[in-house]
């Protein structure tokens, strides 16, 4: 499973947020992150590749053209969970999983009912959330709420993972959880993930690969080590800041002031 | 709980979640049934309800004036009744679903209001379709003015790929505009026809033909197979456009054709019955308080919450003035509301 990204267009209308992004083949069972100042391009990027915006260039799954793919077809390999979830819905968390699952067919064609909540249910295990199974959506704290969202991306096994900030909502400790979940859940099924994070220690922890995007296009690429500069962090953010290594030997980025 | 303990739990409880909803829907069914033969009883001459269950099961051995009461008046009421509930309920539930408002139904975007002035122009001006025979000028004006509202609002919102906020913006800018047009008629009316205008946008359950009920049973036939087909894409759609999007489910198509059947459902209901508002806003909330999103037992739900309260409204619409066949439009709030808050109040208390 490879995902290869080039010279990749994307905008709204005629308002065009990225150009000409080329990445180097991003492999399967390895996290790419992408990070980047805010307006820079990185959810659109994400979005682009979920094929939810009209695109220009090549994105090829394993050597097959996604772009001009329909919806339902692109779906059945890659899943995108944007930033929330909607406030105000009467869905319980399986039902909810259950929806997802039965919305189109998935890799392996459609599935029963009652396949798809049996499906749901050794999900939610795996992320040690089954007692929430029967809890409604608007019940759930902020950190549930991402999870429950991390699974409806999930559950439809998807080979491609591409999750906006999967961390944003979360306390320390669940981000460690939910980053250590998403990176065993990679290597176990060999999947291509893609993440845009803001914290950029954590990046560096998790991720194989990083893209850095500024004003609408790539800037760097590379290991963490090489990418997470302070001439980089200087450039694209507009800081100066220090990029050292803690006690236990990651990566740690130390803001000074801003430019 | 340890996990596998967790997940038989869950298991075990999902499936219980599953039979309670459609223990649910098994009940309000039921109540309908009920509700639609002591409509059928009630009036201004009273029959017993075993009496109407004998003429209605065995229309042979049933003598000749109570027979006639309950086949040729009675039933068509309450029959029209249920039907126009579930109807308009059905059309609100798939509409507040694809433009993700809870506020939406045929009343609030201007479907009814567009009846009306359909409805007007046929009753001030003798406008109507060609060729449509007198006594369907009325129905026949008021649909398709129904008809074109939604499209209008549909094509509307495709210019410059408006979203979904601004169909329903201009959804309740051509209510506006409608209103505005039915009271200019109005203010050049004659005083029978305004009468009879007024009267109409009443909304009234004594339009009701069997034929009448034979069309929008039809229409109802035509819509329930694609309502239900979509019943896991409409679930799928609550999670957020983009989700929906990215599980594969093309959002546009899928709303432009629950906007069609929402046309054809509230068109057809306005049309026969006139202006009846309340229901297709407040039978897809009781549905969603009883049984949640997911569409399969929604839709039904919305559906019977939708018939059950128009049928309690039409029988409660001849029992508040004795001998008096109060215009249904009235009551469905009067009797709605209270249901309404009673429900949203013991759903409070069991949060």
């Amino acid at each position: 499973m490879t995902l290869e990204i080039e010279r990749l267009t994307l905008g709204y209308g005629r308002r065009l947020v990225l150009r000409d992004v080329s990445l180097e083949p991003l492999p399967g069972g390895a996290i790419t992150a992408l990070i980047g100042p805010n307006g820079a391009g990185k959810s659109t990027l994400l979005r682009g590749l979920a094929g939810l915006l009209p695109a220009r260039g090549s994105v090829r799954l394993e050597g097959e053209e996604m772009i001009g793919q329909s919806l339902e077809r692109r779906a059945r390999r890659i899943a995108y969970m944007p930033q929330s979830l909607p406030q105000g819905v009467a869905l319980t968390v399986m039902e909810a999983l259950v929806g997802a699952l039965k919305a189109s067919p998935t890799e392996e064609g459609v599935l029963s009912a009652r396949a798809a909540a049996g499906r749901a249910l050794e999900l939610l295990e795996r992320l040690g959330i089954a007692e929430l199974a029967l809890v409604g959506l608007d019940r759930l704290s902020g950190g549930q709420r991402q999870l429950a969202g991390l699974a409806q991306a999930l559950v439809r096994r998807p080979r491609v993972l591409l999750l906006d900030e999967p961390t944003s909502a979360l306390d320390l400790r669940h981000q460690l959880g939910v980053m250590r979940l998403v990176r065993e859940l990679t290597r176990q099924h060999g999947l291509v993930t893609v993440l845009v994070v803001h914290d950029l220690a954590l990046a560096a922890r998790f991720a194989e690969r990083v893209a850095v995007i500024g004003e609408g296009r790539l800037r760097a690429q590379g290991t963490p080590e090489a990418t997470l500069t302070p001439a980089m962090l200087a450039d694209v953010y507009g800081v100066s800041a220090r990029v050292e290594r803690c006690s236990l030997g990651h990566l740690q980025v130390l803001a000074d002031a801003p430019l | 709980m340890s996990g596998a303990a967790a997940t038989l739990a869950g298991a075990a409880g999902y499936r219980a979640l599953v039979l309670r909803r459609a223990a649910l829907l098994a009940l309000l069914a039921v109540l309908l049934g009920a509700s639609l033969l002591l409509d059928v009883a009630t009036g201004s001459s009273r029959l017993g309800l075993a009496d109407v269950a004998r003429v209605l099961l065995n229309p042979a051995s049933a003598s000749g004036p109570v027979s006639v009461i309950v086949w040729d008046v009675r039933l068509p009421y309450a029959v029209m009744a249920v039907l126009v509930g579930a109807a308009l309920a059905l059309a609100g539930a798939e509409m507040q679903t694809v433009l993700n408002n809870p506020l939406a139904s045929p009343f609030t975007l201007g479907v009814s209001s567009a009846a009306s002035l359909g409805a007007a122009l046929a009753i001030v001006l003798g406008v109507g379709i060609p060729w449509v025979p007198q006594e369907w000028l009325l129905s026949g004006n008021a649909f398709l003015f129904a008809l074109a509202s939604v499209l209008l609002l549909r094509s509307l919102s495709r210019l410059r790929g408006a979203g979904v906020e601004a169909l329903v913006l201009f959804g309740i800018a051509l209510v506006f505009a409608f209103n505005a047009a039915v009271a200019l008629l109005q203010f050049v009316a004659t005083e029978q026809a305004l009468q009879q205008l007024v009267f109409w946008s009443m909304g009234s359950l004594a339009r009701a033909t069997w034929p009448k009920i034979g069309i929008l049973a039809l229409a109802l036939a035509l819509a329930i197979p694609f309502t239900a087909r979509a019943a896991w894409k409409l679930t799928a759609l609550r999670l957020g456009e983009e989700r929906a999007l990215s599980f594969g489910i093309d959002a546009n198509r899928l709303r432009d054709g629950a906007l069609l059947r929402v046309s054809l459902l509230s068109a057809v209901s306005v049309a026969f019955v006139g202006t009846i508002g309340f229901i297709g806003l407040v039978g897809p909330h009781a549905a969603r308080l009883m049984v949640g999103e997911d569409h399969r037992f929604f839709l039904p739900a919305a559906a019977l919450c939708g018939a059950l309260l128009l049928s309690l409204s039409s029988v409660a619409s001849k029992l508040l003035v004795p001998g008096l066949m109060v215009p249904v439009g009235i009551v469905t709030a009067l009797v709605g509301v209270p249901v309404f808050v009673l429900l949203v109040f013991t759903r409070g208390r069991r949060a």
